[in-house]
């Protein structure tokens, strides 16, 4: 008799492993906005898959890391301050390193910033895993159990509430 | 309202073309525009998967998967069959050693159909108990009382009773007991009646009676007459007939001036008091009188 892919197997692990750790990390960088924090979280979750390796299904992998991770997460307290980095932006057709252009992209980064933090965990995770990850709202539905229209809501939402703040700033 | 919408598909890429003309020629589009290219150059932590995986084989922890788990018995398939043959063959041994007992009431005789269809007719009063599952591999009947077995034909069929068993392979034969007295008669086939260690063979139409001493009757039925409701005797003197008289009619039994030693052959009825006298006393020129207190005498009329 073949054995079926068990988690408890090392490859199988090693494979979700792969396969998983970076979105997760991104979900729960967006959560706590903490390079070492969301890296710790990861680790623990998929600590807590391989223990229960035997009650988890390979394809029931994915759902038990984000639940899990994001249970951890509501178990940790507040976090330092911290605040996320960007890239510098490239302008089309024009001079990249014109101060001027350096000095909007540099302000915008920090209203940015603030916008983010105005926001709600729920809205700015939401709202990072469709707009960095890419996430459809079928994916963020499932990720936190809610209907495909609230997780639709809630990303529309964060956005206006950015660009309200910013507006304001 | 329109735009609202546009815009929502167009954060789940999925606004079409007609949608993006409505968002493009909107004003407010340029910022959304911004805060989105600008949010997409976020900086994200990069997972080192391979020592990610290493830091967490390192955890002590981690080389003990089922710690945390609540021990599930696992078995090798071959030890659950085994266990369910085990379990299964305990609670055969266990059930077919269940013993079923009946007893006949005390006015009527019953019939008991055996697993095998073999037939037992109890006599009233009597008891049996066997083991109703376990039947085809042991037939083996405890008795006490009085019963008429028809046997099906197969392995030994045994009758137990406390002064000794009878075993046959397939006939008809009636086993009575009573104050340690066993009386087999068999009526068909062959009767192996074991008493004391002593083994005696009954024939059709012989009658047994075991201790104390072995008595050898004739018998001239080819059913006992119990059965049919009558009690039938071959040379029994008087004394014991009336007795049985007394027994299946609830009555008490005088005699007068008679010898009660005289010896009776015949049988009389169960079901009619009156015709049961006339039957016993008639042959022997005698006669009877009752009363209401349920006594009979019985009298020899040429002596009054």
């Amino acid at each position: 008799m073949e054995e079926k892919p068990n988690i408890c197997q090392q490859e199988v692990f090693n494979k979700v492993y792969k396969e998983q750790v970076q979105s997760l990390r991104n979900f729960m960088f967006f959560k706590t906005k903490d390079r070492d924090a969301s890296y710790d979280l990861v680790q623990e979750a998929f600590l807590k898959l391989w223990q229960n390796c035997g009650k988890v299904s390979p394809n029931k992998a994915k759902s038990y890391l984000f639940t899990t991770a994001n249970n951890l997460f509501l178990n940790t307290v507040a976090h330092k301050k911290v605040q996320f980095k960007f890239t510098q932006g490239v302008k089309k057709s024009q001079d990249n390193n014109s101060p001027e252009f350096l000095l909007e992209e540099k302000e915008f980064g920090q209203k940015l910033q603030k916008a983010l933090d105005s926001l709600t965990q729920l809205q700015r995770t939401a709202f990072l895993l469709s707009r960095v990850e890419g996430k459809k709202y079928r994916e963020i539905a499932a990720i936190y159990n809610i209907s495909e229209k609230a997780a639709g809501k809630r990303v529309l939402d964060a956005l206006e509430k950015l660009r309200e703040t910013i507006d304001n700033l | 309202m329109e735009t609202k919408q546009a815009l929502e598909k167009w954060l789940n890429n999925e606004a079409t073309p007609a949608e993006m003309q409505v968002l493009n020629a909107w004003p407010d589009f340029d910022i959304y525009k911004k805060i989105d290219a600008h949010t997409k150059r976020m900086v994200l932590p990069e997972h080192d998967i391979t020592s990610g995986i290493k830091a967490l084989k390192d955890t002590p922890l981690f080389n003990k998967p089922q710690q945390k788990t609540p021990k599930v018995i696992t078995m090798p398939m071959l030890l659950k069959i085994a266990a369910i043959f085990i379990l299964l063959a305990v609670s055969g041994v266990f059930i077919t050693t269940l013993p079923t007992n009946i007893q006949a009431p005390i006015a009527n005789n019953q019939t008991i159909e055996l697993p095998d269809s073999s037939k037992i007719t109890l006599k009233q009063n009597g008891r049996i108990s066997y083991k109703k599952y376990g039947w085809p591999f042991n037939r083996e009947v405890s008795l006490e009382g009085e019963a008429y077995f028809e046997v099906a034909k197969g392995e030994t069929f045994t009758v137990v009773t406390s002064t000794g068993s009878v075993s046959v392979l397939g006939t008809s034969f009636n086993v009575k007991t009573e104050n340690d007295i066993l009386i087999v008669s068999c009526f068909e086939g062959l009767v192996s009646v074991k008493t004391n260690g002593i083994s005696t063979l009954v024939t059709p139409g012989d009658s047994f009676s075991f201790a104390p001493t072995v008595v050898n009757n004739k018998i001239y039925t080819s059913k006992p007459t119990w059965i049919f409701n009558e009690s039938s005797f071959v040379d029994v003197p008087l004394e014991a007939v009336l007795m049985e008289i007394e027994k299946h009619y609830k009555v008490t039994t005088t005699t007068k001036n008679i010898d009660v030693t005289l010896r009776y052959t015949g049988s009389f009825t169960h079901t009619n008091l009156d015709q049961a006298l006339q039957t016993v006393t008639l042959p022997l020129n005698l006669s009877f009188s009752k009363d209401s207190k349920n006594e009979v005498q019985i009298y020899d009329p040429k002596k009054q």
